[in-house]
């Protein structure tokens, strides 16, 4: 059967950087074709040629066998291509039903935009794809990230796509949302629909998709069925070495109880944080776990200030932090890589320079002046020390790839030497190849004797890297798990509430009484 | 043993994402209706009278604002902004005067308002080309074509006046059924006479509600909120944007026509003041100046209480000289209260 989207030979250069080069992909209809690569492979670019964003500078793209050229994303989807991106495409300011139904709202006999039905239809396809939970009236602006995500699947789902195209459409979705989604996408496909599928979790991969194309450099460099391939054989063929340990060595416990750098006693945030009681010694890492929003994030941005209204107190290094204001936050020794690095982590526009000396500039200003050398010996000793893949310090951090720029957003905090790093999700959405590096950094971190606050959605990640991990329920701590209670099982039953042992229970009962 | 305690299966947990509480969605709207509430039951108070004149003047002073509004509200909605409202309306103010004849003032009205139209939709035409296609900031654009439909109503009309027939003067800014009575169905009439600008106020208001539910005003909102996210979706961002400016260009045309009628001369200045009210109208109505939010019916409400202050401030023997200086705090008053919000939002990034 030939395939019913197929790209070859494709070449696209953003000004002197090469992003594809004789890249090629082929998906047939009733398959669910996976996009793998680092980040800086030329997935996202592919996607985006693929689907009229950017038109490639050679190469041919086949639909249905005949060579298309799409001047944009309207026109694909016009014939039944329609991604899903990671930067999602709601418009905050509208209603998830307007949102759904963007340029093919029902409509009166006059004309008129029918909004009763289509809030009727939103609705309806809400509740066919199991996402029953999210009012169709409700501003797209007022949900957290999870449901947005799912709103963004069930727009493209509900245009009835020949190829449905997910570039990291699950990264903020729990494992049971992407679960849901998973079977929606299965349905899908064995209705005869194509389906390229780009994600970073290996393991979403092995579930859902048949065959694997890999990217390296913006070149073609195989396509498998993932059934028959091992997982060390997709990541050679990823990042062109073999796959070592994932996570590196757990040093052998220090005396951590003895010298708590942060110390939490009964934090609290309204309805989302209900008394939380925790310390981070030094030299370790101790992870945040539990489904996703109960409180982990708001946590973190509690103990960085950006809340006000926190009740409850904080030491560091045994002196009480002032609450409520980052700056003293800051001052205090604390720092936070935030979740949505674009937004909240780093000034897009901005060269790595700017971004990488933003939090520390009064050392390297001289009387409210900047000094250029400082800057540039500041930004140069980070990008080496942290491998930051970059055309030099003045190239805007947009220009980045995601892992590159959540460097710059970690050596930001690093220049800044703070005691503890509280980390929100820092691999959320980059490739295998700078996860490991960030792991590495991290266990650097600590050797040196920092503390980590570590909340993740990758259970692999909490069990692989913390050495203590706390899994949160409706704004609580409900239970504690280190050494060899430190467990996949363990952490999952904890987080939903089914706990084991008295120990577990009793801490929830007295946390929420 | 624990389970019980244990907190229920993760299905039940699914909470609804609730829509926020009809108060709170409208805050704004509500706050600038009650703030234009407030201040007409203080003019009705503090007049000597209240009669059909009064009423008329009142209804008057805040159509050309109403009317420009409109326009304002639609640009400002996709994240832009247009400064050549208010010399817009000067123009087809000083055209329309100059064109009419004493001898045919029918006809030569009829032409007079087509052109003004057409003009105010042709310029904002121009607006929107070199914003939307020519990829220029609004304020620039604007600015400099507020200069030269300026230059061009100086040349059309350097000294006031001109003619405006007393009959369009009348039907646009008279009163209704100040001579006979209307009978309505069922035996019933209306007799109390009104002002005619009440019928153009309930039919800007019919147009909005109609606009409101065209797949034009969710591109227009889709595009202010988020341009990238629209384009993404489909949304032809520049003919969005196109249409926002040449329908504010029109509707200053409209505005011009307004004045005409209320003034009944041609002015070269005339309209000039509604550049930076009709902003001042649209952000009093709780309009984001970032896009992607507010609504004309609040701008309606801000166009009459800019227009009921200088009334109000008169009766309470304020001079006029300071009339600026309390109009001004009246605005920062109110969208300060607009923005009390702020306050109460706990998490400091939403505020950004």
């Amino acid at each position: 059967m030939p395939p019913l989207l197929a790209a070859t030979d494709i070449a696209k250069r953003f000004g002197g950087v090469v992003a594809l080069d004789g890249a090629a992909v082929a998906c047939e209809a009733g398959e669910i074709h996976a996009l793998l690569g680092e980040n800086g492979a030329g997935k996202s670019t592919m996607v985006k040629v693929l689907c009229g964003v950017q038109p490639p500078d050679a190469g041919e793209v086949l639909y249905d066998g005949r060579p298309i050229a799409f001047r944009n994303p309207a026109a694909a989807a016009a014939v039944g291509i329609v991604p899903v991106f990671q930067e999602l495409s709601l418009i905050p300011d509208l209603s998830v039903a307007q949102n759904l139904f963007m340029g093919r709202e029902p409509r009166s006999r006059i004309g008129l935009i029918d909004g009763r039905r289509m809030r009727r239809d939103a609705a309806a396809l809400l509740a066919e794809l199991g996402f029953a939970g999210i009012n169709p009236a409700a501003t797209v602006r007022d949900l957290p990230l999870a449901e947005r995500q799912l709103v963004e699947i069930a727009k493209a789902v509900g245009r009835k796509p020949r190829v449905l195209i997910l570039d990291e459409a699950t990264s903020a979705l729990t494992a049971r949302q992407v679960e849901h989604v998973f079977a929606v996408v299965r349905r899908l496909r064995d209705a005869g629909t194509a389906v390229v599928f780009i994600s970073h979790r290996m393991d979403e991969v092995r579930d859902l998709c048949d065959r694997a194309t890999v990217f390296r450099d913006g070149t073609h460099v195989g396509t498998v069925a993932v059934d028959g391939a091992s997982h060390e054989q997709i990541v050679r063929m990823m990042i062109g070495r073999a796959l070592r340990e994932v996570f590196p060595p757990r040093p052998v416990p220090v005396e951590t109880a003895s010298e708590a750098l942060l110390d939490v006693r009964e934090l609290g945030w309204g309805e989302a944080l209900r008394g939380v009681s925790l310390t981070v010694g030094r030299g370790e890492i101790v992870g945040l776990a539990g489904l996703d929003g109960q409180g982990q994030g708001d946590l973190l941005f509690a103990l960085f200030g950006v809340y006000a209204g926190v009740t409850g107190q904080v030491l560091l290094r045994r002196r009480p932090v002032r609450l409520g204001d980052p700056r003293a936050a800051m001052a205090a020794g604390l720092a936070l890589v935030p979740e949505d690095r674009k937004t909240q982590g780093l000034i897009l526009p901005l060269s790595v320079s700017n971004n990488v000396t933003l939090a520390t500039l009064p050392r390297i200003a001289r009387r409210g002046v900047v000094s250029p050398g400082a800057e540039r010996a500041a930004t140069l000793t980070m990008r080496d020390r942290l491998a930051i893949k970059t055309a030099g310090p003045e190239q805007p951090v947009r220009f980045l790839s995601g892992g590159n720029q959540q460097k710059v957003s970690i050596a930001k905090w690093l220049l800044a030497e703070p005691s503890v790093f509280l980390l929100h999700d820092p691999t959320r959405g980059i490739d295998v190849g700078a996860k490991q590096e960030i792991y590495a950094l991290m266990r650097a971190l600590t050797a040196q004797g920092h503390g980590v606050l570590f909340f993740s959605t990758d259970l692999s990640e909490i069990v692989g890297l913390c050495d203590r991990a706390l899994v949160m329920y409706e704004g609580a701590v409900v239970r504690e798990l280190a050494g060899d209670d430190l467990t996949d099982a363990n952490l999952v039953s904890a987080a939903v509430g089914v706990t084991e042992t008295a120990v577990g229970g009793g801490q929830r009962a007295a946390a929420t009484a | 043993m624990s389970l019980a305690a244990a907190p229920p299966p993760p299905a039940a947990r699914d909470r609804a994402v609730r829509r926020r509480p009809f108060l709170v969605r409208n805050a704004r709207l509500l706050l600038v209706w009650g703030l234009l509430l407030v201040l007409l039951a203080v003019y009705v108070r503090e007049a000597p009278q209240f009669r059909p004149r009064e009423q008329r003047t009142i209804a008057n002073s805040g159509l050309t604002l109403a009317v420009a509004g409109l326009g304002q509200t639609l640009v400002v909605l996709t994240g832009g902004i247009d400064l050549s409202v208010g010399p817009m309306v000067s123009l087809t103010n000083s055209l329309a005067s100059s064109v009419t004849d004493q001898d045919s003032p029918r006809s030569s009205m009829w032409v007079a308002g087509a052109l003004a139209l057409l003009v105010g939709a042709g310029g904002g035409l121009i607006n929107g080309l070199l914003v939307a296609y020519g990829r220029l900031q609004p304020i620039i654009v604007t600015l400099a074509t507020a200069s030269v439909w300026g230059g061009i109503a100086l040349y059309l009309r350097p000294e006031p006046g001109g003619f405006i027939p007393p009959a369009f003067a009348d039907l646009l800014s008279g009163t209704a059924f100040a001579q006979q009575a209307l009978s309505l169905p069922f035996g019933l009439s209306w007799e109390r006479p009104l002002p005619r600008a009440v019928f153009f106020l309930a039919a800007l208001v019919a147009l909005w509600l109609l606009f409101r539910r065209t797949r034009l005003a969710t591109r227009i909102y889709a595009v202010g909120s988020s341009e990238g996210a629209a384009y993404m979706s489909g949304v032809h961002v520049a003919r969005a944007k196109l249409w926002a400016y040449t329908l504010a260009g029109l509707a200053a045309g409209a505005a011009g026509l307004v004045t005409s009628a209320q003034t009944s001369t041609g002015n070269a200045l005339s309209g000039n003041a509604a550049t930076l009210n009709s902003i001042a109208a649209v952000v009093l109505g709780g309009a984001s100046l970032a896009g992607g939010a507010g609504s004309y019916l609040g701008t309606l409400a801000g166009a009459y209480v800019i227009a009921v202050i200088p009334s109000v401030l008169f009766f309470y023997g304020v001079s006029t000289f300071y009339q600026q200086l309390f109009q001004g705090s009246i605005l920062l008053l109110a969208v300060g209260l607009g923005a009390l919000g702020v306050f109460r939002i706990r998490n400091r990034l939403e505020r950004l």
